[in-house]
Formats: structure tokens, sequence, C-alpha cells
């Protein structure tokens, strides 16, 4: 009975966490550069101290981002196997964009009573990425958005500054 | 006889079924999923079924999030460095398509659009807009049980080329 209720704490916090096994082995193999961060890091992210920045991450997990450097050819195919894997484990694509340049296609998944886990995997410029999220954003305060400072999350994993604004 | 009669009856029924919720793009406009030059959009129901959750403070915005909220998909096919994005245009424009009915069009200085709808009892279940700007070409079918009321506030608040001219729609 101990040992039973040992297991079932080790247990439950992993399985609440949501994480996707997919997601977990692509980070295992990429091996490029990682950005994880809770809400309390967010938070510190939050440029212009924008109060309803926090209104929109107050049920947000945490957010990682991984990407690695990919050819074209190897990288569209990895995203095909990628999405083909999240389909198995119950993910469900609700947007894609596609484009000869770049492919972004986002994921969903809120099954067996877990937190809401979404999910982008995406390729551009030669890097292949996923953009893990679990919890949800408040869209009350979607506009907050801005607020967060993008370009430190970027710097953070060794890819620079970006030029293009979120919106 | 009867079950075999009554499996085929259901086969064809679920055929048509498919057939139905397939949206005009898949239908008659697939051959350009394989056009490299296109960008293509696809949102699900399920987004914009996340939408019935939002509240908003201002009732213009909640308004806007629920007429989202009704909406099943939306597809858009783009393009904008098309050579002969006129003469594609007007072959797109001119293709029959099957239980759809053309609702409106509109030459002006900002472009070529071509409206068509599936509609029954002043209910339009898809509304599919055809475009042409310069070298610009582009497809969007939407689909969702929309009045055609939602359809000109969504014309109103959804920054998307073309739909300015459902404003006058309902006048």
């Amino acid at each position: 009975m101990k040992k039973l209720i040992l297991f079932l704490l080790i247990v439950s916090p992993i399985m609440m966490f949501g994480q996707s096994k997919t997601i977990a082995d692509f980070t295992k193999k990429a091996g490029g550069s990682q950005y994880f961060a809770y809400q309390s890091m967010l938070r510190m992210l939050n440029v212009d101290q924008n109060p309803d920045f926090n209104y929109l991450i107050k049920d947000l997990e945490y957010l990682k981002v991984v990407a690695h450097k990919e050819s074209q050819e190897i990288g569209k195919q990895s995203l095909s196997m990628l999405d083909r894997e999240l389909s198995r484990e119950g993910f469900e694509m609700i947007m894609s964009i596609d484009n000869i340049d770049y492919k972004l296609h986002v994921f969903e998944s809120s099954s067996n009573g877990k937190k809401t886990t979404w999910l982008a995997t995406c390729y551009a410029e030669d890097y292949i990425g996923v953009i893990e999220m679990v919890g949800s954003l408040n869209a009350k305060y979607l506009n907050a958005i801005s607020s967060l400072d993008i370009d430190k999350i970027f710097k953070s994993m060794d890819f620079g500054e970006i030029t293009e604004d979120w919106d | 006889m009867k079950i075999k009669l009554f499996i085929l009856t259901i086969l064809t029924c679920s055929a048509t079924i498919m057939l139905a919720q397939q949206s005009a793009m898949d239908t008659y406009f697939s051959d350009l999923y394989e056009d490299d030059r296109f960008t293509q959009v696809s949102v699900s129901s399920k987004m914009f079924g996340l939408f019935v959750n939002f509240e908003m403070d201002d009732p213009a915005e909640q308004e806007l999030v629920e007429t989202i909220s009704k909406l099943k998909g939306l597809k858009v096919l783009a393009a904008d460095s098309i050579n002969n994005a006129a003469q594609m245009f007007r072959k797109l424009k001119s293709a029959p398509m099957a239980n759809m009915d053309q609702l409106m069009s509109v030459q002006g200085a900002d472009g070529n659009f071509e409206f068509f709808i599936t509609e029954s009892n002043g209910i339009i279940s898809e509304l599919v807009m055809i475009g042409n700007e310069s070298h610009s070409l582009f497809i969007l079918s939407l689909l969702g049980d929309i009045d055609l009321k939602q359809i000109s506030q969504l014309s109103e608040r959804m920054n998307i080329n073309g739909f300015e001219h459902f404003k006058n729609v309902n006048k």
C-alpha cells in the first residue's frame, strides 16, 4: 500500500504536467537551443511591466521553446514526423500555415483531465523548432503579449536578435 | 439482400455527408495545394470553438468573439507573385461550383473580388471569396452557420482584404 501511494505521488505530478512524449524525445535528440520558463520567469520578461501581461499568463504553467538548425529538406521531413507522432499521441492540429519557406502547425490537447497543452511545430530559415505551452492564456489580455521580451528569449537561445515584431 | 441494401444506403449516405462537410476549397481548388507559390492557412472548428469561453469587457468585442466561435473552419490560399494572376482569377471564378451561388462581384481599384455562398433558409454554411489584385491571388473559404448580419459584423472587424465589401450587404 505504501509503495502504491509513493508511486502515485511520484507519477501524478508528471501526469499533471501534460508534457508531450514526442516533444520530450525531440528535446533530447535536438541538442540545440532550449528555453524553458515558468510563470515567475515569464513575469520577469514583462518588458514594460504591463499589469495586463501578468493577467494574461496567470493560468500558464510553463513555456518551452526548443530549436535546432536543420537543412530545409531534413527539417521539413522531421516536421512531418513530429506532426504524425503528435497526432498519434492525441494532439489535434487546430491551425496550420504552410509556405515554401516556412511552416507553422499548432496543436492542442486537453484530454484525460490534464491541463491544456498547446504545441507549435515550425520550420523556418533552416531552423526546426517546437514551442510547448502548458496551461492557458487569458484571451481578454491577449494584446499584452507585445510586452513579452521575445528578443531576450531568442538571445538566450543564441539566435541573436530577431528583427520582426510579434504583430 | 435487405442487409446489402441497408449497407449500401449507409455507405451512400455517409459519403454524401462527408462530401457535404468538405469545404469548396477542398472540392474545387485542391489542385492549388500542390502549387508552392501559394501559402496555405487552415483553421479548424476546434480552434474557433475555443473562443466560446472567452469573456470580453467590451460588448462589441464579445459579439465578435461569439460570432467567431460559431465558425467551423477557415481555409486560405494566397499568393503574391503570380505572373498570370488575372488570367488565373478569371479561370477560378468561372469554375463550376455545385451548390454554391454567386453572392457578389466587386471590381474596383483595390482589386477584383467574387463571393460565393452555400445558403439555406437565410443561413450561410460556406462563404468563398476569390480575389485578385495585380500579381496577388487569393481564395478564402469560411465554414460555419453564419447569417448575413454576422458576416456583415465580421467584415467590419476582420482585417481581411476584400471583406470590407460586406459592410453594405445587409443594407
